[in-house]
């Protein structure tokens, strides 16, 4: 699904650069659940992204589902990403002045979907990820293990084929960030593809594999 | 502590550049508009002011009332002045200008025609107040063959040399420059060129029958004029009645303020153009809109960056600042801001004046910027922006709470927001009236200029002959009329669509003879046809019917409509002695517009006469500089000492506009300043708005928003707060320009597609601005907007 040859993305500002990925080959395949880790600033978020297609490379192939996508334009890249790709945020990253229903409905609604049929799947996905009885209320007033399953089912509820998510388990708690783990391992045994960027090693024991960042460069990988 | 603040602010200003541009350029542009319209404002409401005696001095207007129709002259007749003063110990003293008619003036090789002479009474210096330059000149105005010029008629005929004592001749008369004064000010209803005694009248001169003099009166201090105006009616017992209550005419005095003339006079044959009160109240209107939304763009500008400055708020605070110096700190930085765009202001002006006299027909210099009424301006503005508009976001933001601020509990310019909006409301509302009034008022002049005049300007130009000029007319257009490209050549006593003559006729109508007033005019052959008027029944004067230059009149449709005649052709009508003018209808022409578009039709009559000094040539359009060139030559042929000027009809006519065209102008112009103003400010907000929500957007489109969607989601917010300012502003332009067109006999309507138009202008408007932020928003790459924490 995932094969990426030689990716780097380089940073510069006026007086200094910085390599963020350097040469970094990777593939991931269907179905499968990688965790990436490695210390702050390693590059990890920085790889997420561009796998996400949220950002470009500097230099190297991205090819996803045999399309090469490293150089789209933004246009192209939105695109690409709508139905595919879904997020999951440290920070959730929910839209304060929209409730949960519209949160979790946004994708949708960008897709395009008739309003009786985002209203089931809205409805379903709630139900699924236990948060249905909070559909009217705004982020604010949700904990963060709630904002945390608000923002799963908005990544999943255009069901797409990949799942990034980028330390979906920092801002929370040990019993909240099991229950968002279980949920993504739920999905993952459904079929989605997950790619997750975490510092617990308790949350990689769940990943197939292990993938070790460290200065923007693959230092090992664990197949478990 | 002053210096610290200064500092402070000045720093703030230097490190938020941008915003402080924004800010400088909105607060210039209201200032400079604001005291442009001021200077404007305060010139027109100046009027006559200047003289010592201005609120002592009084015109008398003649108004006429006759069984079925009602005019007012701003005339009196020759006897009135003295009667009154001799009649009536409440009046002082009079004085009357008495038109020296259009004459040629020489002084060695120098010659000119001049319009602007007049015959005066001795009083003149007594009553009115003009800086005498050079010479003396009380004495000028007792003795004949004396007279006294402005300085710059002084200036055209003598040069730099001193003109007193030296002649000026025109015909068979003389006269000795005994004085020089300063050119009559600007701002006055009434300007002449030269004054010469009365005197040089003969002593028994008019009638009561005869209306033609300006007459001014001059009341002792604390008069009460208006019950004088009520007893002077008694004039006409003692001195008209006789004459006029046979004809069942009533004549009544009006006195006029000289300083309300300019103002609010509505009388088309006002000897300078005329202001316009309306226009006075919406200029000051205009200017203090213009402060005021330059002055809101700050107050919105501040507050939407509240949440930037509230973390330095909070931090002053906990290190130990009150409220108070807090309060001063914003205030000196609205008052810097303030002062900076002052400064850019006055020095606009500077540059900006000549440019500004050309728009406005005016002639301000320089002194105008130590005018009480500028420096009352800055003062205002001072106090409106700096302090009004500083002290909301001073107060606003020295609120705050440490703890929340430091909290981060305050969001990115959620703070005011309510506030932000109802500006934005405002700003465009005023902006959308204003746009609606310009359209409105360009519609109407349009609709003047274009609507059926009655006649057919095209083609035809007019030349002008003084005194004894007349007498060759026929050989002039014998001479012209052998080329072929000129198709008629007439002439007339009175410029078509520029007024006529009024005069009293004994009418044939069911109940007899009766007396009516009625405008007339009297032409040459060919008057009808050169000028394309319509021929509705009988027939124009004919050549080959001598009878109708003798006893033909041509009056028009009104006319007939007025006298109820059936059956117009053959009617009797004649001039009060029966010596004058005894003749019958031979034709009836559709009505045209003899007084101009700002008049409604009113009877007319057309008399002939064989030689008249407004001469009307008709071109065939083709080859038309030959012919010009042609009738150049055989003018100088005609008329070797005579100057050769001439002018379009068309251009003639449309001077009528002018005045009209030329508040429009400013009033378009200073619609497109506060819509520019109103413009910065949004472009100001639409930035906050994008830079608060980078994040949302960044979401938005992480999830699948396209850059269509994010423009939407950016503009949709101001669409709606301009719309609405939309739907306030259409009933309320709507109500006020309706009654400005009250203002007009003939007048267009509003009309839902120049409202349409407005609504669209706006929208569009707003939308360019909104969009260059809205671009930039909906292109951010997703991957830094979410860093945005």
């Amino acid at each position: 699904m995932i094969k990426t040859n030689d990716l780097t993305k380089i940073f510069r500002t006026e007086e200094v650069e910085t390599t963020a990925l350097n040469k970094v080959t990777l593939n991931v395949k269907e179905g499968e659940y990688v965790a990436v880790m490695g210390p702050s600033g390693c590059g990890k978020s920085t790889l997420l992204n561009i796998l996400g297609l949220l950002d470009n490379p500097t230099s190297g192939s991205y090819i996803f589902n045999g399309t090469e996508v490293a150089n789209l334009k933004e246009r192209d890249r939105t695109i690409f990403r709508k139905g595919n790709i879904g997020f999951v945020f440290q920070s959730f990253n929910l839209i304060d002045e929209l409730n949960v229903y519209e949160n979790v409905e946004l994708p949708l609604i960008y897709l395009k979907m008739k309003t009786s049929e985002r209203k089931k799947r809205v409805e379903d996905v709630l139900e699924r990820m236990k948060i249905g009885h909070r559909a009217k209320h705004f982020p604010q007033q949700l904990s963060g293990g709630q904002q945390q399953r608000v923002a799963i089912a908005r990544a999943v509820v255009a069901n797409p084929k990949l799942i990034l998510a980028d330390e979906p388990t920092g801002n929370l708690d040990s019993k909240n960030g099991i229950e968002v783990i279980n949920l993504l391992t739920e999905l993952n045994k459904e079929g989605t593809t997950i790619i997750m960027v975490t510092h617990s090693d308790r949350d990689a024991g769940y990943a197939h594999r292990i993938v070790n960042l460290f200065d923007g460069q693959v230092v090992n990988e664990n197949q478990k | 502590m002053l210096k610290n603040l200064i500092k402070t602010a000045f720093r703030h200003i230097l490190k938020h550049f941008g915003y402080s541009i924004l800010n400088i350029l909105g607060l210039t542009l209201g200032i400079s508009s604001a005291l442009f319209l001021i200077i404007y404002v305060s010139d027109e409401v100046s009027y006559d002011r200047y003289h010592e005696k201005a609120d002592r001095i009084y015109r008398v207007s003649s108004k006429i009332t006759e069984p079925d129709d009602q005019f007012t002259w701003i005339f009196a007749q020759i006897p009135f002045g003295p009667q009154v003063v001799h009649d009536y110990p409440e009046v002082q003293s009079f004085v009357r200008f008495i038109p020296m008619g259009r004459s040629l003036y020489k002084y060695e090789d120098k010659e000119f025609n001049e319009e602007n002479f007049f015959y005066v009474d001795s009083t003149l210096f007594d009553i009115f107040t003009y800086h005498v330059i050079k010479g003396e000149v009380k004495t000028a105005l007792r003795d004949p063959k004396k007279i006294i010029l402005t300085e710059k008629i002084a200036v055209k005929y003598f040069g730099k040399s001193d003109p007193i004592g030296k002649t000026l001749t025109s015909g068979n008369n003389t006269y000795e420059v005994t004085g020089v004064i300063e050119d009559v000010p600007f701002n006055s209803h009434f300007r002449f060129d030269a004054v010469t005694a009365r005197n040089n009248l003969p002593k028994q001169l008019g009638t009561w029958g005869n209306f033609g003099v300006f007459t001014y009166l001059l009341f002792p201090e604390n008069s009460d004029v208006k019950a004088f105006e009520t007893k002077m009616q008694g004039m006409y017992d003692a001195y008209m009645k006789s004459i006029f209550e046979s004809m069942k005419i009533k004549i009544e005095y009006i006195l006029e303020p000289i300083t309300r003339i300019h103002l609010y006079s509505t009388n088309a044959s006002e000897p300078a153009p005329t202001g316009s009160i309306t226009y006075v109240y919406i200029f000051a209107i205009v200017a203090v809109f213009l402060v005021l939304i330059a002055a809101m763009n700050y107050m919105n500008l501040a507050t939407a960056r509240s949440a930037r400055r509230a973390r330095e708020v909070g931090l002053r605070k906990v290190v130990g600042s009150r409220r108070g110096p807090l309060v001063l700190q914003f205030l000196s930085e609205s008052i810097v801001f303030t002062l900076i765009s002052l400064i850019i202001s006055i020095i606009l002006l500077v540059i900006l004046l000549p440019k500004f006299n050309l728009l406005a027909g005016k002639n301000f210099d320089l002194h105008v910027i130590y005018s009480p009424v500028v420096l009352l301006t800055l003062f205002g503005v001072i106090l409106i922006v700096g302090i009004f508009g500083g002290s909301y976001p001073a107060f606003f933001l020295s609120r705050f709470s440490p703890v929340t601020v430091l909290k981060g509990e305050i969001t990115q310019g959620s703070a005011g927001s309510l506030f932000r909006k109802i500006l934005v409301v405002i700003q465009f509302t005023a902006s959308v009236i204003m746009i609606i009034c310009t359209l409105v008022v360009f519609r109407q002049l349009n609709y003047m200029k274009t609507m059926d005049q009655g006649f057919d300007q095209t083609n035809v130009i007019s030349l002008q002959l003084d005194g004894a000029m007349v007498r060759k007319y026929p050989v002039l257009k014998q001479v012209l009329l052998e080329n072929p490209e000129i198709k008629f050549v007439t002439s007339t006593n009175s410029p078509i669509g520029e007024g006529s003559g009024k005069l009293i006729f004994n009418v044939e109508t069911d109940q007899g003879m009766m007396q009516k007033g009625v405008n007339f005019a009297v032409v040459d052959h060919d008057f009808v046809d050169a000028l394309g008027i319509k021929i509705v029944t009988g027939r124009d004067f004919q050549q080959d019917m001598p009878s109708d230059t003798l006893s033909g009149v041509v009056v028009n449709e009104t006319f007939v409509k007025r006298m109820g005649w059936a059956d117009p052709i053959g009617k009797r009508i004649e001039t009060l002695d029966a010596n004058t003018l005894r003749a019958r209808v031979i034709g009836v022409m559709a009505d045209y517009h003899q007084t101009g578009m700002y008049n409604g039709v009113e009877s007319l009559l057309l008399a002939y006469r064989a030689r008249n000094n407004i001469l009307y040539i008709k071109l065939s359009g083709t080859n038309t500089q030959q012919t010009l060139s042609y009738i150049e030559t055989k003018w100088k042929e005609v008329f070797p000492d005579q100057p050769y000027t001439y002018s379009y009809l068309t251009d003639r006519f449309n001077e009528q506009f002018k005045a009209d065209e030329k508040r429009g102008f400013i009033f378009t112009l200073f619609t497109i300043l506060a819509i520019l103003i109103a413009c910065l400010g949004l472009f100001g907000l639409a930035s906050y708005m994008v830079e608060q929500r980078t994040k949302e957007i960044g979401i938005r489109k992480v999830f699948g928003a396209n850059e269509g969607i994010i423009l939407r989601l950016i503009s949709k917010d101001f669409l709606i707060l301009v719309t609405i300012g939309i739907i306030i502003a259409i009933p309320v332009s709507y109500y006020f320009m309706s009654d400005w067109l009250q203002n007009y006999v003939y007048r267009t309507t509003i009309g839902v597609t120049l409202i349409i138009m407005a609504a669209v202008l706006t929208i569009l408007i707003t939308f360019l601005t909104i969009s260059y932020k809205a671009y930039q928003a909906s292109v951010m790459n997703p991957a830094n907007s979410i860093k945005t924490e």
